[in-house]
């Protein structure tokens, strides 16, 4: 436990700063962006209780809004998907629940369960994120098609960091 | 009571989901219709120098560009000077120059966007170098946008690439007249309404402001007709390339039009009556 709380903390800077500097600034053809900070509240213990998710997705969106300067958007998006991460969670959850000591990852429960478990809560946020930005419905096929586009960015970013960046 | 204690301890986690949702959209509310100039202002002393450390590193980069740009406008400008005119009156002080409408600003873009909804642009002048709201920006390449707020050293700019900014605009051939309105999709493609029916449009016509907000002098590029398309029977729609390339923003110019306030005064007058 005592491990766990630094590495989350480094994690959470880290992510902020990637998606702020970097990630931030690619658009692929106009408006396709990726938005791989969420992988901080993917990458939470099993045993984080929801009130804490919540607190963490509303602190973790607010830091992006802050410097994208899109107050309260980002919040909503992650505050949402933290609320689902437990019902998904249970959704997908193995035969025999999940181990104590183990977390989320693909080292412990293989490519098909991260991708499928990612990919859901990803969507959702997504979805929340562009609807909220637009804040209409009579766009809302052009919104949908920006929402599928970013979130295969989005998954397959996320993925593959958990081969290159996040092994362990 | 204790049934309404054991309800909130229950549902604590929906709870708390539907509070901090509610703030969430309240912040919203509060801080996106207009740009609160405070929190630019606190956001800047705190990321001011890695954006401008940034930005220097970018500029650099571009260089080359930019010089050929200025090289090229210097060459305009040069050939803009009365002295370079025939004067048929032997004298250079006789020329009658008409009072100066319009007045430049020069500025560098710090911050910009082109993949949301409503992208704003900041730039390092402001109150002190005489920008105010509402004026208008261009650049080298044509318009850009429209002063929203202004502090000591700062303004943003509410790009052409916001859905909430219709600027009045004209062919440039034949003088018809309508607005620009951004879809929200591409950063380079903008739309011209109500062109009536009547108008020849030709492909590759050129699309400039029209002056009669003020805000922008007559003859701004905005871009050139890449298709066009009734709609609903009554107006054309016309799809029109950007000149401006607002990926590569880098310096600006501010318009001040020193007489607007007067067009303003003499136009409500006339609506009141």
């Amino acid at each position: 436990m005592i491990k766990v709380l630094p590495r989350n903390i480094i994690r959470f800077i880290a992510l902020v700063m990637a998606q702020v500097l970097v990630f931030n600034n690619i658009e692929i053809s106009g408006f396709i962006n990726p938005y791989i900070y969420v992988l901080f509240i993917l990458l939470l213990p099993f045993e984080t209780p929801t009130w804490m998710l919540l607190m963490l997705g509303a602190l973790l969106g607010l830091s992006i809004d802050i410097f994208s300067e899109t107050i309260g958007m980002h919040m909503v998006a992650t505050i949402a998907m933290a609320f689902l991460r437990p019902f998904v969670l249970s959704v997908f959850s193995p035969r025999d629940g999940y181990e104590t000591g183990t977390f989320p990852r693909v080292s412990y429960y293989g490519l098909q369960w991260f991708f499928k478990y990612a990919a859901v809560l990803i969507i959702a946020h997504h979805l929340v994120l562009f609807y909220t930005e637009i804040f209409r419905l009579h766009d809302f096929f052009a919104t949908f098609f920006r929402v599928v586009l970013s979130a295969m960015f989005s998954i397959s970013m996320i993925v593959l960091s958990q081969y290159f960046i996040f092994r362990k | 009571m204790k049934s309404l204690l054991r309800f909130l301890i229950r549902y604590h986690s929906t709870i708390l989901f539907l509070v901090l949702e509610i703030i969430a959209f309240i912040l919203i509310a509060r801080f996106n219709s207009f740009h609160n100039a405070k929190i630019y202002s606190a956001k800047n002393r705190v990321l001011g120098n890695i954006t401008s450390m940034y930005r220097d590193f970018s500029q650099y980069l571009r260089l080359i560009d930019e010089n050929k740009a200025l090289r090229k406008e210097n060459i305009r400008l040069y050939n803009l000077l009365p002295a370079n005119y025939y004067n048929p009156v032997s004298h250079y002080d006789t020329v009658i120059l008409g009072e100066k409408k319009y007045e430049f600003i020069g500025a560098v873009v710090i911050n910009n966007s082109t993949n949301k909804q409503y992208n704003y642009i900041t730039i390092n002048k402001g109150r002190k170098h005489g920008i105010e709201p509402e004026m208008g920006v261009i650049c080298n390449d044509g318009i850009v946008g429209v002063v929203k707020e202004t502090t000591e050293n700062f303004s943003t700019i509410v790009s052409l690439l916001n859905r909430d900014f219709f600027p009045n605009a004209m062919i440039k051939r034949n003088g018809f007249f309508g607005y620009i309105e951004w879809l929200g999709r591409r950063y380079n493609k903008v739309v011209l309404k109500e062109i009536p029916l009547h108008a020849e449009i030709l492909i590759g016509d050129t699309i400039t402001t029209s002056g009669y907000s003020g805000i922008f002098p007559e003859g701004i590029l905005i871009g050139v007709v890449e298709k066009f398309e009734a709609e609903q029977g009554i107006f054309y729609k016309v799809y029109v390339n950007l000149s401006t390339n607002f990926k590569r923003l880098s310096n600006v110019v501010v318009v001040n039009n020193r007489m607007r306030e007067e067009q303003l005064k003499v136009e409500q007058s006339t609506e009141h009556d």
